[in-house]
């Protein structure tokens, strides 16, 4: 079967806007501030750390369909375009063959939450404006629409592993020949009805918000020196009839062993990983392993998807020559992917 | 059989813990031959009851389910009626036990029972308990979401069981509820494609199994009704103030129902060697996307063509040889007046002999189950040899060159069934299913 590679990647998250500024964030351990999401409960406000402004006005954002789009979508424009031109894929529509999977855990949860507000108060008068922008496939099709990409495009919904999962769905549309190139994508956006359901399984959870875009396709860029190959995505190990951590080794064992020490993991955990040393590297080290959610905050899907990105980051920045993304889910299942330069 | 039978056989072996089959990616086997994938267990929940036989005479009469609204105050909304399922009190028997089936928000309830029956028809359990799951749905366990919404806003409210209104509200809860149920390891695709979400499911499912990926899967889809969705259709005027009557020269909207519908897949060389009946056969399968709003269709149904010519074209069937098309057919002006477009413009010359309806007429629009639904209608049709009328529609729209079938069918030998889902954001899948002889 033809392999498959890693053709860009783009991020946008509470570091800033593009893949640099989240990788230079994590690279040197930056502190970023929290914010507060005030409850309408009278209750202690959540924090959150939420996505700056972009730095410059983008050009897609005065295309139609973001007019009353929520911030998710601007995210993942945002995250997709930056993949897109990294991976010299034009943005102009001419790409016919480009298929786009989208993976959000609550999805557009502002507008979905304003208007059953609205509902709660007089349902005769809920604005219809906001209602459409509620569907979990609005930024996928937002998408779509501003690349004209009528090809497959899929939503899929889950736990935060679902975008290594997401990551696989594109790769084997790829190797059956339906898309020729893949936009794998996952985003959310901060509020504060999210924290009050995170937070209930993990007390002191900061939320993020953003999304993160890897760009799959059957051929490398033509200018990559070392082109990137997605090597595996381990099945999904449900967390039922067995603990997190057995279903965690059981996705890694998967993936087979790693090919040594120019091998970065980049996990969603806090504390130790199965993978990673006890002890951590000293400063001046090269880094072994990284989590972004450690210092962004739980990003739910956006979190697993800057993984992703951190992955093929490092490979591109020859930081490392494999890179493993692992998930442990928050409730359903554990996963992980491998990433390697091609040699040769 | 019923599917909780196979807890008690002596060959029963709890596969949790098993390595699982593959892995996802790569997961394509070398010499890719694509393989044939047969129908061999079908469940159903809609307003008509639960199972096969009620649904199916309800189908071939073209009767309708609707009655108001009970499962929330309606009575500020323009329209106060929709297809709500009674569900039972009592839920399948299954690995989940009473206290967790108890805790089950209505949808996967609903869930339960399609999976159920399709299990025990199917009898794929006896070969294999590594399913994986795909399903399609746009609310999840809405109701659930609401509950906690409406808790977290309250001043000094307690956050009592607001957990487990987060765990079963999530689109996965469902999914995973149905896997610990029937014990299945996964793993589980939910595919939010808006109301195209059940038909892109099975359409999911049979790749995988059509490209090697697997020997079998669950696929189907599940929505409940829920007052957001309710009062978002009703505030974009999109319901019906009078009855739902598709491709009507005066159609005025469209009806809301909710419902589950599960289809077991395999290879049609494991059914065979395993000695499974098989319902029927999916040949084709066309995905494609919209892009010209987030709403409403391209007024000449541009992807509704391509999905459809993509789904014909993999089978190598012609229009002509369609003997009825199951239409998404929503009932409003847009929607029906695109699909009669692109079904004019895809079948040509062939439009004026195929016969073609909308089930919505019945029992509304179920969102994330309607193409999983009308899956199991598809089957109906190609067994039982009827074709479900859309008794509603008086004035045929003379948009429509097709037959818009109006009248019960019951003597209707058809071979290929072609079953259109379209929904918002422009997600447009089309299954092509042929008859097992």
């Amino acid at each position: 079967m033809s392999a498959v590679y890693l053709r860009g990647v783009g991020a946008v998250s509470p570091a800033g806007w593009g893949v640099d500024s989240l990788y230079q964030a994590i690279l040197h351990g930056h502190s970023l501030q929290t914010k507060e999401l005030n409850r309408p409960s009278g209750r202690k406000p959540h924090q959150a750390r939420l996505c700056p402004p972009p730095p410059f006005r983008p050009s897609w954002i005065a295309h139609p369909r973001l007019r009353r789009s929520s911030p998710i979508s601007q995210y993942a424009l945002g995250a997709a375009c930056e993949a897109l031109e990294m991976g010299g894929i034009p943005l102009d529509g001419s790409c016919a063959e480009m298929g786009i999977v989208v993976a959000v855990f609550t999805g557009c949860v502002q507008y979905s939450r304003r208007f059953y507000q609205e509902v709660l108060n007089d349902p005769s008068t809920a604005s219809p404006l906001i209602f459409p922008e509620t569907v979990f496939n609005a930024p996928a099709s937002h998408l779509g629409a501003f690349l004209k990409c009528a090809a497959a495009n899929y939503t899929l919904v889950g736990d935060t592993g679902t975008f290594l999962a997401a990551a696989a769905v594109a790769a084997n549309w790829i190797q059956m020949g339906k898309v020729k190139h893949c936009i794998v994508l996952g985003a959310e956006e901060a509020d504060w009805l999210t924290a009050e359901g995170v937070t209930l399984f993990k007390r002191h959870s900061i939320l993020a918000e953003g999304s993160g875009a890897i760009l799959l396709s059957n051929a490398p860029h033509p200018a990559a020196a070392a082109p990137i190959r997605l090597i595996s995505v381990s099945n999904e190990f449900l967390y039922a009839g067995r603990t997190p951590e057995n279903a965690l080794q059981s996705s890694l064992q998967e993936l087979g062993p790693s090919s040594g020490p120019e091998t970065i993991v980049i996990h969603s955990g806090e504390g130790a990983h199965p993978l990673l040393p006890a002890t951590p590297p000293k400063p001046a080290e090269k880094p072994v392993g990284w989590s972004p959610q450690q210092l962004l905050g739980e990003g739910l899907m956006a979190g697993s998807s800057w993984q992703a990105v951190l992955a093929g980051a490092a490979l591109m920045r020859r930081d490392a020559r494999e890179a493993i993304v692992s998930i442990a889910g928050l409730h359903q299942h554990a996963i992980a992917a491998k990433f390697a330069l091609e040699e040769g | 059989m019923r599917s909780s039978d196979y807890l008690t056989y002596p060959w029963f072996i709890p596969s949790f813990t098993a390595k699982n089959c593959s892995v996802l990616f790569p997961s394509l086997p070398q010499h890719n031959r694509p393989r044939r994938v047969v129908i061999t267990g079908a469940g159903i929940v809609t307003a008509f009851g639960m199972g096969w036989r009620l649904n199916a005479d309800g189908f071939a009469q073209g009767n309708r389910a609707f009655r108001e609204v009970s499962l929330f105050d309606v009575s500020r909304q323009r329209v106060k009626v929709a297809a709500e399922v009674s569900l039972p009190n009592h839920l399948p028997e299954t690995a989940l036990g009473k206290r967790a089936s108890a805790r089950l928000e209505r949808a996967a309830k609903m869930l339960l029972f399609a999976a159920d029956e399709a299990l025990a028809e199917s009898n794929i359990a006896r070969v294999t308990r590594s399913l994986p799951i795909v399903l399609g749905t746009t609310s999840g366990g809405m109701m659930l979401g609401e509950a906690f919404y409406r808790k977290a806003v309250q001043a000094g409210g307690s956050t009592r069981n607001q957990a487990e209104r987060v765990s079963h509200y999530l689109a996965q809860a469902q999914a995973i509820s149905l896997a610990e149920a029937f014990q299945l390891s996964g793993p589980v695709t939910i595919i939010a494609n808006a109301c195209a979400a059940g038909g892109n499911a099975i359409g999911h499912a049979w790749e995988m199994i059509r490209h090697g990926q697997s020997n079998q899967a669950l696929a189907g889809g599940y929505d409940g009704l829920s007052q957001l969705v309710f009062a978002g259709f009703d505030s974009l005027q999109a319901l019906s103030p009078t009855i739902c009557r598709p491709f009507d020269q005066h159609r005025d909207g469209l009806a809301l129902g909710e419902g589950a519908a599960v289809l077991i897949l395999e290879t049609l060389e494991q059914a065979e060697k395993r000695g499974a009946a098989i319902l029927a056969e999916i040949v084709g399968y066309g995905s494609a996307t919209d892009c010209h709003h987030l709403t409403q269709p391209h007024p000449e149904g541009e992807a509704a063509i391509r999905t459809m010519a993509d789904a014909c074209r993999m089978a190598e069937v012609m229009p002509e040889e369609i003997g009825y098309i199951n239409a998404h057919g929503t009932g409003t002006a847009l929607n029906d007046g695109a699909e009669a477009a692109a079904i004019n413009t895809w079948a040509g010359a062939a439009a004026a002999q195929i016969q073609v309806s909308s089930t919505k007429a019945s029992i509304g629009h179920l969102l994330g189950a309607a193409g999983a639904v009308e899956a199991v209608i598809s089957t109906m049709v190609l067994k039982e040899g009827w074709i479900p009328p859309t008794r509603t529609t008086q004035t045929v729209d003379p948009a429509a060159k097709f037959k818009l079938v109006r009248e019960p069918q019951t003597d209707a030998k058809i071979n290929y069934v072609l079953s259109n889902s379209f929904g918002f954001g422009g997600s447009n899948a089309s299954l092509l299913f042929r008859r097992w002889a």
